[in-house]
């Protein structure tokens, strides 16, 4: 059986969409030479979406903007969406997202309506063929760096070539649930925040000002930051300093006293003081926010944000443990059966013969495995 | 003289990174130990440390909370600052920029002559007879801060900024002077142009200046022997010159 030879495939960008851009999780040990990180702003939902494809979690995966790609497959392969709540629609059936969809060749991915976040991600069972640019596939618009070509955001008729980088199948015990593992899906949104660097910018009230006020998203945000419109916090001493090295998620307030969220494709420095800095696990929900959204930021400790971080690696480090498969799985329509085997190319499963293997349905299959049993669900596309 | 603090200032930047101060103000001296202290840091590197940003004054350091106590950073910190070797890539050497100022290379050369009521010649001498120095390289990739303009060529910034700033331009903004790596948007007065590469992502390290460096300005006579620069450097036969300091 041929369950794990190198298969190589490709996907067209028949619609670009808003802003479609090719990213991992960044382009890291170049921000002393000035390259900032870039990479997925909603890092847990690309995260989670490669750990349920079996995948390593930098696995480059494609993050969509408000609308997303239309885009063909010319071969079978694995698929999970993840993040904004953005209805994908395989061949004109609702797909579910959150869960490894088996795609057949030739079909087309479209969306419909977008009822939460603004960012999904579109990841594959298969890396990509493409150069790295400093050991990155991010993309950088702003710059021109990276991505499927000089740094764009995809667009129509780019061709994008894949090659599988493990063939394993994605989630035999396919029961993960957002609800539980990801951020919530709500509208009123509350960053948490600890206090600095340049706290000391800032007198008590506005700080006070800062954590007790509403904030509007303004349509200037993008990728490099959010800009938020709101009462002006004012500096207590100047309104710059001398220029250094800003973190992701900073919250620096300019001239204008208007504060603005600095993200992944911020510059590696700059010079206006940055007055409370988003807590690591919040990143994600600022990332889903759109333009005219309200956010309040709420004071925590730096104790209480690293506790959080912790809970949320480690929800990552199991999901990672129990997703993290070595089956392989073989879908052939002439021999109508699927059929997993294990990494030494033994099956372990197969299903009866059926009459033919349909789109759009479920396939449970059972099997014992070295004592262990195990039921497999597969979702054909 | 003691500008450097005696111990290090820390202060958070969320929850993943702390700013280090190790002086208030811009001065080569407290920049100079700023590169030293990050090398230090460098050679010295355990897992949970993942990038350094050093600039004026201080560094950015990024590091993995998972993995260290905030008692043991700052005992990390503090103990290399106690043993800051003077770096290997202390040197003597001066990069000279070759640059084309005026014409079509640096349309905004009549504001600053005029700004500055120097003759063409005179703005030109000024610009080039001094050594700058490379502070942080940052904002944009590539982008050296450089310190050491001469005062009398202090120009405020374009009322209007440009969209679009040719790569390798050279311009002066107040106090400041620079070279564009990329083309970018800005704001600042554009004197002349270099056909050197100050970065490049397949050149290992992608940057033509780091830190530390020394530079100074060498004019080119003409557009022709601009133009013979800007080819050897495509076809990468160009050497770049340095000078004893």
């Amino acid at each position: 059986m041929k369950s794990n030879q190198k298969q190589k495939s490709t996907i067209i960008i028949e619609e670009p969409g808003m802003l479609s851009t090719i990213q991992d999780l960044g382009r890291f040990q170049y921000q002393k030479f000035g390259v900032p990180t870039s990479g997925a702003l909603d890092s847990l939902a690309f995260q989670i979406g490669n750990i349920l494809l079996g995948n390593s979690s930098n696995n480059p995966g494609i993050e969509t903007t408000l609308s997303g790609p239309t885009i063909k497959f010319k071969s079978n392969m694995w698929i999970c969406i993840t993040g904004a709540q953005s209805s994908p629609i395989l061949n004109e059936k609702k797909i579910q997202m959150w869960k490894p969809i088996y795609v057949k060749e030739n079909s087309i991915l479209k969306w419909g309506s977008l009822n939460w976040g603004i960012r999904s991600y579109i990841l594959f069972n298969m890396n990509m063929e493409m150069e790295k640019i400093m050991n990155s596939y991010s993309t950088n618009t702003s710059l021109g760096i990276g991505g499927y070509k000089n740094g764009l955001p995809l667009q129509k008729g780019d061709k994008i070539n894949l090659i599988n980088s493990h063939n394993s199948i994605p989630s035999l015990n396919n029961n993960f649930n957002y609800t539980k593992h990801y951020i919530r899906q709500e509208n009123n949104i509350t960053l948490r925040i600890i206090l600095g660097p340049h706290d000391d910018y800032f007198n008590q009230n506005e700080i006070n000002k800062l954590l007790s006020s509403e904030f509007i998203i303004t349509p200037q945000s993008n990728r490099i930051g959010y800009r938020l419109s709101g009462p002006e916090i004012k500096h207590s001493k100047k309104s710059d300093i001398i220029s250094e090295g800003g973190a992701l998620g900073s919250i620096q307030i300019p001239g204008d006293g208007q504060p603005i969220i600095l993200l992944h494709d911020r510059g590696t420095t700059g010079g206006y003081p940055k007055i409370a800095t988003i807590a690591s696990v919040d990143i994600p929900k600022i990332s889903q926010a759109k333009p005219g959204q309200v956010i309040k930021f709420k004071e925590i400790g730096i104790e209480e944000s690293i506790s959080l971080l912790r809970s949320s690696n480690q929800i990552l480090h199991n999901l990672n443990s129990i997703y993290n498969t070595n089956y392989f799985i073989n879908i052939e329509n002439t021999n109508k059966i699927i059929t997993i085997f294990d990494k030494n190319k033994n099956e372990i499963a197969s299903t009866k013969k059926h009459d033919q293997i349909k789109q759009y349905k479920s396939y449970s299959l059972n099997a014992k495995y070295k004592k262990k049993k195990y039921s497999f669900k597969i979702n054909i596309g | 003289m003691n500008k450097t603090f005696n111990t290090p200032k820390i202060k958070l930047a969320g929850d993943c990174a702390i700013i280090v101060d190790i002086g208030d103000s811009i001065h080569p001296e407290i920049n100079s130990k700023v590169h030293d202290f990050c090398s230090t840091l460098e050679n010295n590197k355990p897992t949970w440390v993942r990038e350094i940003i050093p600039a004026y004054k201080g560094l950015l350091i990024y590091f993995n909370p998972l993995e260290i106590e905030f008692s043991d950073l700052n005992l990390y910190i503090n103990e290399n600052y106690n043993k800051i070797s003077k770096s290997a890539t202390l040197n003597n050497k001066l990069i000279i920029i070759p640059t084309y100022y005026g014409g079509e290379f640096g349309p905004d050369l009549d504001n600053v002559i005029n700004h500055t009521n120097l003759s063409k010649n005179e703005v030109i001498k000024t610009h080039s007879s001094v050594n700058y120095l490379v502070y942080a390289i940052g904002f944009s990739p590539g982008f050296p801060y450089l310190g050491g303009l001469p005062e009398k060529l202090n120009t405020p910034r374009l009322k209007n900024p440009r969209i679009k700033i040719p790569a390798g331009s050279v311009a002066i903004a107040e106090t400041q002077t620079g070279i564009y790596p990329s083309a970018t948007p800005g704001g600042w007065q554009i004197i002349g142009k270099t056909p050197l590469k100050l970065f490049d992502h397949n050149r290992n390290p992608p940057v033509l200046l780091n830190p530390g460096d020394k530079i100074k300005f060498e004019p080119i006579k003409s557009i022709k022997l601009y133009k013979t620069l800007e080819k050897e450097i495509s076809l990468n036969k160009y050497k770049i010159e340095t000078d004893e300091i």
